[in-house]
């Protein structure tokens, strides 16, 4: 048990190693986006402990998925796999269970100990296997992915743009929508195989443009509905709705040329680092954009034969 | 026709393919046989495109990325894609404008579901559809047989047959002699990264039968079975 852990560790590093970053600097910047985003989230809402405990529910489950316990299954006997599960949800409850304390919410983290126990000793959590309908089935395949893998998280976006527009919170409603545009983004953070990328029968150019245009098409089909509500509601924030939208169009254009400036690797730290700068402030992007439109062209000249 | 001239490729300093000269010719079907490491998927992926390489291929279709589909060994599906919408990426890819492929799933296919829950042999026959929708000049299959079940197999066989009335290029690495003595025309032996025989059909039994010795000998001798 003790060597799979190991593995575990090396596995990290060896991962690191190719992202180009230290352990140490690593760990820095985990704990700090960790404690950070915990932070932010507990500003933001009176019910963030709630939230949190539901987010290491989620963590807790999806450690617990067939696919990957059938491996350790297959690994150890019945003794050993249960104490790798417990150690597994330990590790990962942690950080989670210090800062509910750190906020104040003992009954809360004490529960999450019984509870990580009782998901550790069910084996096989069931898994959704029906195909969840998308509205992006001619557009494969980003938002179709991403659509399915979130749909419970947009339904919760969506839950909360309606109480902005029940309540007449404009800014609630544009940070719903916000929500949406950074989702949607992340459907673009991991590379496909290069063998997706290698069936277009296009240039460099076009087959940027066309992602572009897709990842539009679909941005624009998973807000619509929220972006008509709230200019319907809010009539006299008609302009910063629609800059909001369009800066939305650019985030994730953004999001698609970077992806592709380091493909079929995915985004390297230094790059990522600058990006997050631009999100943090726009007007960076008129000097990224440009930059990853350049790169991803120049990665893609292979791949595609041109 | 696809004209292979002198094409070597390289990892670093470790040789793969070497000089490799190689001619595929129009309704006509290449086997490839060769060890596991010989160089098989390396020189089918430098074909297709996948993998850059010294030398030359000749095509005389307009384009050789715009008519090669390529059948990997273990075709890799994005998680969360169906079937449906695997088929359908592949053919807006080649710009072709179908959704008809409940109609063609001469597999029976669960396209409905997601791909990715397959299992091996549903994997590559999703695959094969695929590139036989998108309609190619050339078709570059590594293992098409490999996990398929004996009705799928015959199947696979037949569209073999059939592409090649058709006057497609059709070039398959198997490791199932049988299967590759049926459907092709010659079959090629990759050696260290070189071709080093070449038979027509009549040499296909002699060339089975050294093979076997090569490869067999008295090795089994050694596990004392």
């Amino acid at each position: 048990m003790k060597f799979y852990f190991r593995l575990q560790y090396r596995r990290t590093i060896r991962l690191l190693d190719e992202l180009g970053l230290h352990a140490v600097i690593a760990l820095v910047l985990a704990v700090t986006a960790f404690l950070g985003l915990s932070k932010f989230l507990f500003i933001k809402t009176e019910l963030a402990e709630w939230v949190y405990w539901g987010m290491t529910i989620f963590f807790l489950t999806n450690l617990g998925k067939e696919k990957r316990n059938d491996q350790l299954k297959a690994i150890f006997n019945k003794r050993d796999y249960l104490k790798v599960r417990i150690w597994e949800n330990g590790f990962l409850l942690l950080p989670f269970f210090f800062y509910l304390c750190w906020e104040q919410a003992f009954i809360l983290a004490l529960s999450l100990i019984p509870v990580s126990c009782v998901l550790a000793i069910l084996t096989n959590l069931p898994q959704i296997q029906t195909t969840i309908p998308t509205p992006f089935k001619k557009f494969p395949f980003e938002f179709i992915i991403g659509f399915r893998k979130t749909f419970w998280f947009i339904f919760l976006v969506y839950l909360l743009s309606f109480k902005a527009l029940q309540v007449g919170n404009f800014n609630l409603g544009i940070f719903a929508l916000a929500v949406l545009f950074f989702l949607s983004m992340s459907y673009y953070s991991k590379p496909e195989d290069e063998y997706y990328c290698w069936i277009f029968l296009m240039n460099p150019e076009a087959f940027l443009i066309k992602k572009i245009i897709s990842g539009w098409i679909c941005l624009s089909i998973l807000t619509l509905p929220m972006f008509i509500g709230i200019i319907v509601l809010f009539p006299e924030n008609i302009w910063i709705t629609i800059a909001a939208q369009l800066l939305g169009y650019i985030y994730l254009s953004s999001m698609v040329l970077a992806k592709y400036s380091g493909f079929p690797k995915g985004l390297n730290i230094a790059h990522g680092i600058f990006y997050g700068i631009s999100i943090l402030f726009p007007p960076l992007l008129i000097i990224i954009i440009p930059i990853f439109y350049i790169q991803a062209k120049r990665r893609l000249v292979t791949i595609l034969g041109w | 026709m696809v004209n292979i001239i002198n094409l070597s490729k390289f990892y670093g300093n470790k040789k793969i393919l070497t000089n490799l000269n190689l001619e595929l010719a129009s309704g006509q079907v290449a086997g490839m046989v060769g060890e596991n490491g010989a160089g098989k998927t390396t020189l089918f992926k430098c074909i297709a495109g996948m993998e850059n390489y010294e030398g030359r291929i000749e095509v005389k279709a307009k384009d050789l990325k715009e008519s090669v589909g390529f059948l990997p060994t273990n075709p890799i599906f994005l998680s969360r894609i169906t079937g449906w919408e695997y088929l359908k990426l592949l053919c807006v890819a080649r710009k072709i404008k179908t959704e008809n492929f409940e109609e063609q799933n001469i597999f029976d296919l669960p396209l409905n579901q997601y791909a990715e829950t397959y299992s091996t042999g549903m994997k590559k026959k999703l695959a094969l559809m695929g590139i036989l929708l998108q309609k190619n000049e050339i078709y570059i299959l590594d293992e098409p047989f490999n996990g398929v079940d004996i009705h799928s197999n015959m199947i696979i066989s037949e569209i073999i047959k059939k592409l090649k009335a058709k006057q497609k290029t059709i070039l398959i690495s198997s490791h199932i002699f049988s299967t590759l003595s049926d459907c092709c025309d010659r079959i090629h032996l990759l050696k260290n990264g070189e071709i080093s025989r070449m038979v027509t059909k009549e040499g296909f039994s002699t060339l089975d039968q050294e093979m076997q010795s090569f490869v067999i000998g008295d090795k089994l001798d050694r596990l004392d079975l």
